[in-house]
């Protein structure tokens, strides 16, 4: 069967969405599955907030089969339901919109505010030091300033060397 | 070397029994201990180990490793009954190892629930100590290892409640005041408005004994390390405030029914041949607060390290202690006998 959404590839997701007594049964590909959650609930209800719902108590809207996989440890959504353990770092990306409601319920917020490694502190700081200096870059030629973008280009330059030090 | 718990402290009166923090992390390339294979938990074990032994410091002297398969059952469960590792720990299957320094106080499990647990633990009120040092552990391990760290989400861990800090902070502390009154009950309804959680003297789903509770932080994530120790401080002091209020107004009203009770609870104590670990705590903790409020005297003010007597008396400690396995009525009868010798003798008594 195809994407209802996409009309291109093969629909992998079924979800039965039971709304107001009225049951609807759609069939997505993996990729419309995940992009388009707002089409199955444009009625103003978004997914975030009808799981969190669904994990509070029985009686919302049931969802059936959505059942992501993490590629790189194998674990699944209805895994981690089941063991509330996650099974890699990489399972927090995969799972994202599907465990933020269920973190900040647990924790109140979805921001960490304490220590943080200082090695990938630095690394972030180069990164941000990078983007900077790239917009930088790209306005100097727009505004066709070559002197300022050369020296812009020296500074991409040393920053680059830095970070491979 | 003397351990943590035999140095000297704040501990309020005896009210703050030990401190203790705990920091969950994980390593990036691997998947956490519940999707690892032997082969990633030996890769993990090796990995942190030359981690510690190739700081700059000089570390290695100062620590032990201790592969847990080639330990027994028995060791296993002494070393949580002194809290040096996890219920959890004791029932790992695949490799996991222990790093532990000569002193006890910090402990890092390997392929617990997560890659690596550093706990570190003080006598006493002291828990910015405790996080200095677990921290400092941290550092170090940082040097070497690429941390499973997310910008938003801070450190990642295997289970969701353990997000962004990792940190559990934790007191020990002895409240047989506030749980007789029964006062002990609302405290407990109230501190969960302040992320804060009480537990048993095993952690999590255990039974509180002779009044000794844990008190920790329930929230990891959206605040900072030093917030939640702060938050956690007050609190507690708090409760020790209530708890000595309480244990006065008993002295004052009933002082009579209490020093027969602490009287009593000695007596039994120091004569009694055999002894379950729950009497035991019981009439330790009576013995404990009696000696603090100046009700019962003993030679050289001797109060009771109820930290280490505690562990002791828990049937796995008996056996080491006794070198032999010992059925439930011998342990009994062990236990009596330890206690016996341990009991701080009495003025005049």
């Amino acid at each position: 069967m195809k994407c209802e959404k996409c009309q291109q590839r093969e629909a992998s997701v079924y979800l039965n969405q039971t709304l107001n007594n009225e049951t609807k049964e759609v069939h997505l590909c993996e990729v419309c599955a995940k992009e388009n959650e707002g089409i199955l609930f444009n009625d103003g209800l978004s997914f975030q907030q009808f799981l969190s719902g669904l994990l509070k108590n029985n009686k919302s809207p049931q969802i059936k089969s959505v059942d992501l996989t993490c590629s790189k440890c194998g674990m699944t959504f209805g895994d981690f339901k089941s063991n509330s353990k996650v099974g890699c770092a990489h399972c927090y990306k995969v799972f994202d919109t599907h465990i933020q409601p269920i973190v900040k319920r647990l924790q109140g917020s979805l921001y960490h505010t304490g220590k943080r490694p200082s090695k990938l502190n630095q690394k972030i700081q180069l990164q941000n030091k990078m983007e900077t200096y790239e917009s930088n870059l790209k306005i100097a030629l727009m505004k066709e300033d070559y002197e300022q973008a050369a020296v812009i280009r020296d500074l991409i330059k040393d920053l680059k060397k830095e970070a491979e030090l | 070397m003397k351990k943590w718990y035999d140095l000297e402290s704040e501990t309020y009166h005896g009210v703050v029994i030990s401190s203790r923090v705990r920091l969950a992390r994980n390593l990036v390339d691997y998947t956490f201990p519940n999707r690892m294979d032997d082969e990633g938990a030996n890769h993990v074990i090796d990995k942190t180990r030359k981690a510690i032994e190739t700081t700059k410091e000089t570390l290695t002297s100062f620590f032990e490793y201790v592969a847990m398969n080639r330990i027994n059952q028995v060791d296993k469960i002494a070393m949580m009954e002194k809290h040096i590792i996890s219920p959890q720990f004791v029932k790992v299957k695949m490799p996991a190892s222990l790093i532990l320094s000569k002193d006890e106080a910090i402990s890092i499990m390997i392929n617990e629930e997560d890659h690596i647990r550093i706990q570190s633990m003080a006598g006493g009120m002291n828990l910015e100590k405790a996080l200095e040092e677990a921290n400092h552990i941290d550092d170090l391990f940082e040097e070497a290892l690429d941390y499973a760290f997310d910008d938003k989400l801070g450190y990642l861990t295997a289970c969701p409640t353990n997000l962004g800090t990792g940190l559990r902070a934790s007191y020990m502390i002895h409240v047989p005041a506030l749980e007789t009154t029964g006062q002990l009950q609302f405290i407990l309804e109230a501190i969960g408005k302040f992320g804060l959680t009480v537990r048993g003297i095993y952690g999590e789903g255990t039974e509180a004994q002779g009044s000794v509770f844990q008190i920790s932080n329930q929230v990891t994530l959206g605040q900072t390390e030093y917030e939640i120790i702060d938050n956690l401080t007050s609190v507690t002091k708090q409760i020790i405030e209530q708890e000595l209020i309480v244990r006065h107004k008993l002295l004052k009203d009933k002082r009579k029914f209490f020093e027969d009770a602490v009287y009593r609870s000695y007596g039994i104590l120091s004569h009694a041949r055999m002894i379950t670990s729950k009497e035991a705590m019981r009439l330790l903790s009576d013995l404990k607060v009696g000696i603090e409020l100046g009700v019962i005297e003993t030679v050289d003010n001797k109060s009771i390290n109820i930290y280490n007597l505690m562990a002791k008396i828990q049937p796995a400690n008996l056996q080491i202690i006794y070198n032999k396995d010992l059925d439930l009525n011998e342990r009994d009868s062990a236990r009596a006998d330890y206690i016996r010798d341990h009991l701080p003798r009495l003025i005049g008594g």
